[in-house]
């Protein structure tokens, strides 16, 4: 090593731009180095804590195999330097390169270790008098837990957060046999879990947990339940009404593609995928190119396609009772061992899996509004047109009202949408109604809310759409939900004051608000005929269109057959009612069917034998 | 390495020469087409352009000193050699090893911060991988001396991690 001035040593890293760092550090390709680093100095542990999620080392899961002081027998084998036996470190057994890796963590000190979620430890003191802590083996951050009492064996208490401990939004979940905890880090004590309906699960011990799209699940007996933390702070489990998978086995939970999967462990692996809408476990018997990692204290997915050969697609990684892991493939049902643990092994080896930035990204997306989710919307629109109509929009109750939507949209899909999305989804659909009944008003425009479908002359079509771009949408199909967000746009603007034209203007319905309320005087004067929509209004602004679009056009009267909704499903039912052979099985799959508007249309315009014939192919 | 009839396909570029100043006045001749190379240097020659005489051009380059820029030119002249003919990847890594492998740690550091300045990406890239595997596997102790890096932890955090762990501080290679 040439020995040079010191100054100039110091000068040239210190200038060594973040980039460069960066990339040094993706050319790492051993863990232990990386937490090497992360001791180096602050300004690298900060820069490998913002990086280590894309950081390739660290992409794939590794194995936590033991710990501490119990780490030395396992290592005489894997380390040739014996001095090194009575260090602090944890072995890590890397899937991808099936290389050992020991991680020197002086915070191990008499404490034991054992994973929890998203590559973090969790340690735990011999004496169990001091606080737990988590711990990050390559970044080596720690943040302490509050104090657990007694508790359990060790190596049976486990911990799930909900995403980065050093976020300070994370929850942390605690399972202690029986008992559920939450804390926030920060906070001095737990927080245990109300148990609702306790006693038909009384000394039961809770089997897995996961955080799934940021909500804590648990499985009981075999039966869901979700944790619902409420604005006072206590945190209730809530059985979801899920039917149970089957007989009580060793369940697993784990995320794979943002989709929430059940794998039951018996003789054989079962997967399941929770179909949301329909409340019921569906099985999966093929993975594709994905393999999942199956441990107590966490499980993992991973896409294989990424790692060439180093993993196996379709295939569940499973920690046996025998602490070997073993690799089944769920298309021939073959397995082998992936890892052999030492007699000496005292604690089963568990995954150590940091999620990648990919999959923290996919965590949080965005609604769609692109994208084709006509369940979701159709429900969306049917939720708050009830709502609107009981006047619950209305501004005093309108955050209460939202909130509701947005648990109703949470048990109805498993994804927590939030109030604001939920809100610019409301004013997303306002602004399409508005676009719509501008469209409707315009010279040439024939909509036929039968087929939905706006008729024009193409010369009328090009035009309109050069003037209004946003029209586009509607040349092939009109607005879905036009008459139901008519209806309830009105509902709320009757029921909101004068004030709350400023927010109306603000969600660009200005136009439509105008109508309702008198702009001149400050006071609340409403339209009388508050059921009157804004088409009408609009028609009778420009009435030299009037007569050219009859059939847009009229009073009250002459609309109700038009809006009166075609193929509703009230008609529909009628017709199945009407129908007195008819299975109750069919009759439930129709009703499922007709929550589109589509088959709605088709049965009613079937002939009778054909509706049969329908019918009975929906068995 | 450079066979002649290499360097008379691009004889018509490379006859024409440019001087480069270093950061510490020393003016070098270049060939044009190394020159384009450096990115600072190219985007003078491009605000210039209407300049006739090339030879007049002088650029300079306040970043970097002469003994680096010296280096740097035969590098990068070989390499725009290599890379315009048609050969193997192995060929390329093996004149990137033969450069990078006499280079003392601090000429390391010197060339990563003049390749970056200059933008030459396929240098910046060898240079990364050799330096990140020279902290491969070393202590933490080493991994500071050899980037000159003030240990910025407070001297709780240090006593305690010395004192737990020694054998972090010790090499894990032979440094």
């Amino acid at each position: 090593m040439a020995a040079a001035e010191p100054s100039l040593r110091r000068s040239w890293s210190s200038d060594l731009p973040i980039e460069l760092l960066s990339e040094i550090f993706q050319k790492l390709t051993d863990c232990e180095d990386i937490s090497q680093c992360a001791a180096v100095c602050l300004s690298w542990r900060s820069l490998i804590r913002t990086l280590y999620r894309q950081l390739t080392s660290l992409q794939s899961p590794f194995l936590l195999l033991s710990s501490s002081s119990s780490s030395s027998l396992a290592l005489a084998s894997a380390s040739s330097n014996n001095d090194k036996k009575q260090c602090y470190s944890c072995t890590l057994f890397s899937t991808q390169t099936k290389n050992l890796h020991q991680i020197f963590l002086p915070q191990l000190k008499e404490r034991w270790c054992s994973s929890s979620s998203d590559g973090w430890l969790l340690t735990i003191p011999f004496d169990r008098k001091k606080n737990p802590s988590l711990l990050n083996p390559f970044t080596r951050d720690q943040i302490k837990i509050p104090y657990l009492g007694t508790f359990c064996k060790p190596q049976d208490l486990r911990v799930v957060t909900s995403t980065s401990p050093l976020d300070p939004e994370c929850v942390v979940l605690a399972i202690d046999g029986t008992n559920l905890y939450v804390c926030r880090p920060g906070d001095k004590t737990w927080t245990p879990v109300m148990m609702i309906h306790k006693c038909n699960y009384g000394g039961f011990n809770w089997g897995d947990t996961i955080c799934y799209k940021g909500e804590f699940y648990a499985d009981l007996a075999g039966q869901i339940f979700h944790l619902k933390f409420s604005r006072s702070g206590s945190v209730e489990a809530v059985s979801l009404p899920v039917s149970s998978t089957g007989p009580y086995g060793n369940n697993y939970f784990v995320e794979l593609k943002g989709e929430l999967l059940l794998v039951r462990v018996s003789q054989k692996y079962d997967v399941y995928r929770l179909d949301w809408h329909r409340k019921r476990w569906i099985e999966v018997r093929n993975i594709g190119p994905n393999a999942i990692f199956l441990g107590k204290h966490s499980s993992t997915s991973l896409c294989v396609s990424k790692f060439r050969d180093d993993f196996e697609e379709n295939c569940i990684y499973f920690v046996t009772n025998t602490r070997d892991v073993v690799v089944h493939h769920l298309g021939t049902n073959n397995y082998k061992t992936l890892y052999h643990s030492s007699l000496f092994c005292k604690i089963p080896p568990n995954w150590l899996r940091v999620e990648s930035a990919e999959f923290m990204g996919s965590k949080d997306e965005q609604i769609d509004y692109v994208a084709p989710w006509p369940i979701i919307e159709e429900h969306f629109v049917k939720l708050l047109h009830k709502v609107a109509k009981n006047g619950l929009l209305a501004l005093t109750w309108e955050e209460m009202a939202w909130t509701s939507i947005e648990d109703n949209m949470f048990e109805e899909f498993g994804k927590r949408y939030t109030v604001s999305k939920l809100k610019s989804k409301y004013d997303h659909l306002c602004r399409l109604h508005h676009e719509f009944s501008k469209l409707l008003a315009h010279t040439g425009m024939a909509w036929d809310p039968k087929t939905n479908i706006v008729r024009a002359h193409e010369d009328v079509w090009e035009s309109y759409i050069k003037k209004n771009p946003l029209a586009k949408q509607f040349q092939n199909k009109g607005c879905e939900y036009y008459h139901l967000l008519d209806e309830t746009i009105a509902y709320i603007q009757s029921s909101q004051s004068y004030n709350t034209k400023i927010e109306l203007k603000i969600r660009g319905v200005l136009d439509a608000a105008n109508m309702y309320f008198d702009i001149e005087g400050g006071k609340q004067s409403i339209v009388k005929n508050k059921r009157r929509c804004s088409l009408n209004d609009l028609n009778n602004l420009c009435p030299s269109k009037r007569s050219k679009t009859p059939q847009i056009s009229g009073n009250e009267s002459e609309r109700s057959p038009l809006f009166l909704e075609h193929a509703s499903i009230e008609e529909c039912i009628q017709i199945l009612e009407a129908m007195d052979d008819l299975d109750d099985d069919v009759y439930v799959k129709a009703c499922e069917k007709f929550t589109s508007i589509d088959w709605r249309r088709m049965f009613v315009a079937m002939s009778n034998g054909r509706k049969r014939k329908w019918l009975h192919s929906l068995k | 390495m450079a066979s002649s009839s290499s360097s008379s396909s691009c004889s018509s570029s490379s006859e024409k020469k440019i001087t480069l100043k270093s950061s510490d006045g020393e003016a070098l001749n270049v060939e044009k087409n190394v020159a384009l190379e450096f990115e600072p240097a190219k985007g003078f020659l491009e605000d210039n352009s209407e300049e006739a005489d090339d030879e007049a051009i002088v650029v300079p380059l306040p970043n970097v000193s002469a003994a680096v820029l010296s280096e740097l030119i035969p590098y990068v002249k070989q390499r725009l050699e290599l890379s315009a003919k048609p050969v193997q990847k192995k060929l390329i890594k093996a004149f990137d090893d033969q450069f990078t492998r006499h280079l003392s740690d601090d000429k390391l550091g010197e060339l990563m911060l003049a390749a970056n300045y200059l933008g030459v990406n396929y240098l910046l890239d060898v240079l990364c991988d050799v330096t990140a595997d020279r902290i491969k596997n070393k202590s933490v102790e080493y991994v500071r001396e050899f980037l000159g890096i003030q240990n910025d932890f407070t001297p709780e955090e240090e006593a305690e991690l010395r004192a737990q762990c020694p054998w972090a501080f010790e090499g894990v290679d032979q440094d």
